[in-house]
């Protein structure tokens, strides 16, 4: 019987320690991943405020009149004005030698075969401003294209 | 006898009844030490961890209690406010997290290497003072306030541990002085004092980290600012202010007081003259723009333009004499009014009307009372008191009555819409597409004709400089002599132009006025407002059509030819 007694006390005292030194290990896992989350929130802090200094930087770089004024110094064009604004793209006036679509040449000099870019052309995003000045209604987009591309494939094939 | 626990003199054994007692004794006192030592041994762990883990844990990580201590301190009266952006989202005004440099003396281990660094970074730093700011036994002297994030890298690359940072708030405009009157300015505190800045005070403060959308376009505010601005450098004037209004739902895209100020810096120094908004806070006789409303009040209890009216001579009422500008000396269409801008003409239409339906439209139009805004600098409306009859006549030429030119350019949008009222607004509501209650001021056949009617002043009339092809702009000029004490002087004008296009289909209005414009050689000696603010509206439209992928159409018919049966004699500027 008091063997019985020693033994369970010799166990109750070993789970006690055991279950001290767990605890003591989960509270320095938890201060651990606290101080690793606050080093984040600091990172995360420290990367949203320099965002917010980026974008203002980003807005005052583009500020219209500094954008009027480097595109007036260093671009050779000029504010688009009424009367010269396209409303169509139709009204685009089609040179057929620019218009005929890039096409790979094969080292020998010879045109490879069914290896033109027009396919590429037909995808809608290709031209996004353009898009933009046209309602998608009245867009005559495709049509152009189609017009365009079609002599270019016969002399493919 | 070999060592035994330091419990074995209890371990003799006693027979008989006492022993149970010494058991239980023994037992007791087991339980003490056992606890004791627990006790000591938890102590024994927590000196381990406190002593020699943390502190292995913590290598590298220096915090000094000062530091922590003051930046909770910052963060707790910091004066972030919430961003303020415009309709595309670009930053109108923005609360920036900006170092301050300071020296802690104590810690400063060169202080002359550190002042010639300094002034190297600083030029306009003394190296005398610097060198005395480091140079002591303080833990705080301020060095330099709000530096750029370049200026504290370089600091930073000095390597001085006595030259430490401390971050507060700035309130940063990044596009200047280009909506300064709109959004407004703070103080150095935070404290909203202008624009939306003030009237939103509260809500930018309580949110830090959400923005107001404005229904500003910087691009359009750019674009009215140039013109209004030239057009105020052209003709010599004082002031201007402009606004673009879209009428469809009483978005302001734009809106300029000339002059303006960098509202970085209006802790001081900026004129009050600069920060005085003219577009919502100053009230302006605007003259001849004032007859699109007599017009309208006249067509509303009429319902016809077939009428005409006897210009041949001044008007003669209550021992005043109204003249006309450009006197044509004939009977006049009621196009031919409103195209040549008669003041006969339209004071007799006035006549017609009545003091009370007049002021009832004026009512309507929300030209009598102060307009509801987002920002509080709003000016109330100035009216003849009492109204008498010859009131009237003047006010239907726009003499005697002073509105806000944000007032007149609502006004004028609620009658080319279709004649729902238009309320400004200045803040983008998150919903658009709640459908509000619409409130009719005008019927549609009037708000038809008045689109007629105000094309017809462009394509014929004193406007032809505002026109832009393939836009069909419709409008009215306005030039009216500054009443300056109580006296109406002859050479200090006030040139308007309220400009709205297309004109078959309305979407926004333009206008611009100019304050004191003087007349140049390439206007022939004129300063009106056909020559000074017409071509200024109509550079806006032209480029902000384009601008806002509006196709022009040139073919169009123009809404205005059955009107032309009424013009019996080209004439007009």
């Amino acid at each position: 019987m008091r063997f019985m007694i020693k033994l369970s006390a010799l166990m109750s005292l070993v789970l006690a320690v055991l279950s001290g030194a767990a605890l003591f290990w989960v509270s320095q896992q938890v201060q651990e991943a606290e101080r690793i989350q606050r080093g984040l929130q600091a990172t995360l802090d420290q990367e949203h405020e320099a965002l917010r200094v980026l974008t203002a930087e980003w807005d005052y770089l583009n500020r219209p009149d500094r954008l009027e004024e480097l595109a007036r110094t260093y671009l050779n064009m000029e504010p688009m004005a009424v009367e010269t604004a396209i409303a169509s793209v139709k009204d685009i006036p089609m040179v057929e030698d620019q218009v005929t679509a890039p096409q790979f040449v094969s080292s020998d000099g010879g045109v490879a075969k069914n290896e033109t870019l027009v396919p590429a052309l037909q995808n809608e995003s290709v031209s996004p401003t353009l898009q933009d000045a046209v309602k998608p209604e009245e867009s005559n987009f495709q049509d152009v294209l189609d017009d365009s591309i079609k002599p270019s494939v016969a002399e493919g094939n | 006898m070999k060592p035994r626990s330091p419990f074995s003199r209890l371990t003799m054994r006693v027979e008989g009844e006492k022993n149970s007692a010494l058991e239980n004794a023994r037992g007791r006192i087991v339980l003490i030490v056992a606890l004791f030592m627990m006790f000591y041994i938890v102590i024994a762990a927590r000196l381990v961890d406190a002593t020699l883990i943390q502190g292995m844990l913590h290598k590298g990580e220096e915090t000094s209690a000062l530091d922590k201590t003051r930046e909770e301190n910052r963060q707790n009266q910091s004066s972030k406010r919430g961003d303020i952006i415009d309709r595309n989202g670009v930053v109108l005004a923005s609360s920036l997290k900006t170092a301050s440099l300071y020296a802690d003396q104590k810690l400063m281990l060169d202080p002359v290497v550190s002042a010639k660094e300094l002034i190297k970074i600083f030029p306009d730093l003394q190296y005398g003072d610097v060198l005395k700011k480091l140079q002591g036994q303080k833990r705080f002297v301020w060095i330099k306030r709000n530096l750029t994030p370049d200026e504290q890298a370089k600091i930073l690359q000095i390597g001085e541990p006595g030259l430490a940072f401390d971050y507060d708030y700035r309130r940063i405009y990044p596009q200047g002085a280009l909506t300064s009157h709109m959004v407004g300015y703070t103080d150095v505190d935070g404290k909203g004092l202008g624009g939306i800045e003030r009237s939103f005070d509260k809500l930018l403060r309580n949110h830090k980290d959400e923005a107001i959308k404005l229904t500003i376009d910087v691009r359009l505010q750019h674009i009215l600012r140039r013109e209004t601005k030239k057009a105020i450098a052209d003709f010599n004037g004082i002031a201007g202010a402009g606004v673009i209004m879209d009428v469809r739902n009483g978005d302001v895209l734009a809106a300029v007081s000339l002059p303006d100020f960098d509202p970085h810096e209006s802790k001081g120094g900026v004129a009050s003259d600069n920060k005085f908004n003219r577009v919502t806070l100053g009230v302006y006789e605007l003259g001849s723009t004032f007859k699109i409303f007599s017009t309208t009040a006249f067509l509303e209890k009429f319902k016809t333009m077939n009428a005409s009216f006897d210009a041949r001579n001044p008007l003669h009422r209550y021992r005043r004499v109204i003249s006309d500008f450009h006197p044509e000396r004939r009977f006049l269409t009621l196009p031919e009014v409103f195209m040549l801008s008669s003041n006969i003409g339209t004071a007799l239409m006035g006549e017609k009307v009545g003091t009370e339906s007049l002021k009832d439209l004026y009512k309507d139009l929300g030209l009598m009372s102060r307009a509801e805004f987002e920002i509080e600098e709003m000016g109330r409306p100035l009216m003849p008191s009492p109204w008498k009859e010859i009131n009237t006549l003047t006010a239907s030429y726009g003499h005697g009555i002073a509105v806000s030119p944000l007032q007149l350019t609502s006004a004028v949008g609620s009658i080319v819409n279709g004649g729902t009222l238009v309320k400004p607004r200045l803040v983008l509501p998150e919903d658009e597409n709640k459908i509000k209650k619409q409130i009719r001021v005008i019927s549609k056949d009037t708000s038809l004709k008045m689109r007629q009617l105000l094309r017809l002043v462009v394509s014929n009339g004193t406007a032809s400089k505002a026109n832009v092809k393939g836009y069909q702009v419709g409008g009215k000029t306005g030039t009216a002599e500054k009443n300056i004490n109580g006296r109406y002087v002859g050479d200090k004008r006030i040139s308007s132009f309220i400009g709205v296009f297309p004109m078959n289909d309305p979407q926004y209005a333009v206008f611009i006025m100019v304050d004191e414009p003087k007349p140049n050689k390439s206007s022939y000696g004129y300063a009106t407002a056909g020559w000074v603010s017409a071509p200024a509206v109509g550079n806006v439209i032209g480029s902000m059509g384009p601008l806002l992928n509006m196709k022009p159409v040139h073919n169009d018919v123009d809404i205005a030819e059955p009107l032309h049966g009424f013009i019996h004699k080209a004439g007009g500027r």
